[in-house]
């Protein structure tokens, strides 16, 4: 990485400067990041709406439920489970939060050192890691096993869908533990490209556990602080969509959850946000690399020796 | 290197200011996520305010009757809504919050600004909450309650959309008054850091008295010994080797020397050995074996007496009884 040729300023920053750039970076490239992004995430919405949205007419919370809202009753048309189905489509989004992001974490390390790449480059890109992917999340951080279950709720009974609901709990909680550890495993999947044969150079878990440990508890208080600013803003976004599409596209006006909002607005909110969180762990990653990696110091240390050069070029003495 | 003079203005949250004098002042701009900490104090500080005036009316109430209450809403709606004009008047742009979290209210022009100034973006603050919305909306079912029926929730993402669309984080307020919030100068301070080793007194002695390091490469240094620890060797010799053949040719140093020991060396220069001499001129030197640096110093290494013994001292601080312990500059 040219470092002395970027879009960011390379140096040392604090969290809240870190979301404050990121506001920025999405300024300064809102269309590609925002499209390079929804190449993922929309097929992903139309999955998750298929494995979920049985959900919202299960009979199961059928007694809870009495149709209140004059914007319930515009769109129910059956028995609504609203808070199960907003549980599992949340947990569902988090889990494939860094899947989704795929796409759009290589546009940025490739705008970001001020390169052009294409959305088919970037594709064929990450297509090179796609075993690394596949394992690393797949399979070890439970999207696999998560969309599984889901499948398996499609068909359940009364009781298995308790003991369902509960191993879908049980994979969330070991997900936020072993991503609040290792939050950076696809950027460092993608941009480090790490080999499989240790005789190679180093290998993924080398490479990440090298880059997650150098700054302590730093990176799991961060990692747990980018969740937590990504479930505020997704539910800010949320509300706020919520209101305009419902007072401006609907008769009645009234701003009430309903099976629309549930099934199309609430995650695409919630995709909204995980877009802007992904800027926020790009930008996390690079701040850790500048710290664990000596970058601000290079780039100082360059600057002396260009000048130093230069000096002694036109023969002035120190 | 050259790629430094045409790189593109790179995000960094900080604005330029030119002044009629045409001198450039640079500010960090404070963004809505470092903003955010500092209204949430202020929040706290006012609903703290409200709850002591609150058990005040309340205990008043049987003497003062309506007039309490009447008493309570006064104040409450002066809270609100000039807590933080009248703050930012008096206090240069600060609130409490503003100030724990040292950030500051300023003019566009990076002047401190008015009291109407500090109104006006006050008083523009509710626009920044917008759209409100009830609990309903987040599937939570109404209670008979009136406080729940009445509950309203800030979703905060007309200020959020507004602060993202300009550089200076300027939320409806402060492009009314012509404002912005920058983040107080914050100096970058480093310790000094212990670099003597004897390979580095060594290198240190090699460098001719005259070399002075400048502001630029004195920070350049500070930086690199800051982040060494965190390096790998490979690292830090990758680093230090960009200016070690410069340095080399400039010094009449040997051009073999391993670059990260002259770094450090360079840095004990700068930073230790002028402030060791200070106190040795203050204090009397104890005699101390130079045998460490001079048995593995090159014979043609001829360092001034002075120097040896700075050397003399920092190598072995504990024999140098009576004297202010060296360590206390050093972490």
């Amino acid at each position: 990485m040219q470092f002395d040729k970027t879009h960011i300023q390379i140096r040392n920053r604090t969290e809240s400067e870190l979301l404050d750039i990121s506001l920025h970076v999405f300024r300064r490239f809102p269309i590609p990041i925002i499209f390079s992004f929804l190449v993922v995430a929309i097929p992903l919405l139309f999955i998750n709406d298929l494995l979920l949205s049985h959900v919202l007419t299960l009979k199961f919370n059928a007694a809870q439920y009495t149709a209140r809202s004059i914007v319930e009753m515009e769109f129910t048309t059956a028995n609504l489970s609203f808070k199960t189905y907003l549980y599992l489509q949340s947990v569902l989004i988090i889990t494939q939060a860094p899947i989704a992001s795929v796409l759009s974490t290589l546009m940025l390390s490739k705008l970001i050192f001020n390169e052009k790449p294409t959305i088919k480059g970037l594709i064929k890109s990450a297509r090179s890691c796609f075993w690394n992917i596949t394992m690393a999340f797949g399979l070890r951080r439970c999207i696999l096993i998560q969309m599984g279950l889901l499948i398996l709720l499609m068909e359940a009974g009364a009781n298995g869908r308790a003991a369902i609901m509960t191993f879908y709990t049980i994979t969330l909680i070991v997900l936020l533990l072993v991503r609040g550890n290792r939050p950076y495993m696809l950027e460092i999947i993608l941009l480090e490209r790490p080999g499989r044969d240790p005789t190679k150079g180093m290998t993924l878990s080398q490479r990440s556990k090298m880059l997650h440990t150098a700054t302590g508890g730093n990176v799991l208080g961060r990692s747990m602080f980018g969740m937590l600013v990504g479930a505020v803003f997704s539910l800010c976004l949320y509300g706020a969509i919520t209101f305009f599409s419902i007072s401006l596209f609907t008769e009645s006006g009234t701003i009430e959850s309903s099976v629309f909002t549930a099934r199309w607005l609430f995650p695409i909110s919630c995709w909204l946000a995980v877009c802007y969180t992904s800027v926020v762990r790009f930008m996390n990653y690079i701040d850790t690399r500048i710290l664990t990696e000596g970058w601000e110091a290079e780039l100082k240390v360059r600057a002396e020796a260009y000048k130093l050069e230069q000096r002694q070029q036109l023969g002035t003495s120190w | 290197m050259a790629n430094l003079d045409k790189a593109i203005d790179p995000i960094d949250g900080t604005i330029s200011i030119v002044t009629p004098e045409n001198i450039t002042f640079r500010y960090s701009v404070a963004g809505p996520f470092q903003r955010a900490t500092a209204f949430v104090i202020d929040l706290l500080i006012r609903m703290g305010i409200i709850i002591v005036l609150l058990v005040l009316t309340m205990a008043l109430k049987s003497g003062l009757g309506d007039a309490g209450i009447g008493f309570f809403l006064l104040s409450n709606f002066i809270l609100n809504w000039f807590y933080g004009a009248v703050f930012e008047t008096y206090m240069n742009g600060q609130t409490p919050g503003k100030r724990l979290m040292g950030i500051r209210a300023v003019t566009v022009d990076g002047k401190p600004i008015n009291a109407m100034q500090a109104v006006m973006r006050n008083l523009i603050r509710t626009a920044d909450t917008y759209p409100l919305v009830t609990p309903a909306v987040f599937g939570i079912e109404f209670t008979d309650s009136p406080v729940y029926q009445s509950a309203i929730i800030p979703t905060f993402a007309m200020g959020l959309i507004v602060m993202s669309m300009n550089k200076r984080y300027q939320r409806i307020g402060d492009l009314v008054a012509g404002t912005m919030v920058i983040v107080d100068q914050r100096k970058a301070t480093f310790g000094l850091i212990d670099v003597r080793t004897p390979a580095v007194l060594q290198i240190a002695a090699m460098v001719p008295a005259t070399f002075r390091a400048d502001q630029e490469m004195s920070q350049a240094l500070a930086h690199f010994v800051d982040q060494r620890p965190r390096l790998s060797d490979g690292r830090r010799r990758e680093i230090a080797a960009h200016l070690t053949e410069p340095l080399s040719r400039e010094l009449g140093l040997p051009p073999n020397l391993d670059p990260d020991l002259l770094l450090q060396a360079l840095y004990y220069r700068a930073f230790v050995s002028d402030a060791q001499e200070e106190l040795m001129q203050l204090t009397p030197t104890a005699t101390v074996d130079y045998h460490t640096a001079s048995q593995q110093a090159p014979p043609y290494i001829q360092a001034p007496v002075q120097l040896q013994r700075q050397v003399q001292y920092l190598s072995q601080p504990s024999q140098s009884s009576g004297r202010p312990p060296s360590g206390g500059l050093l972490k």
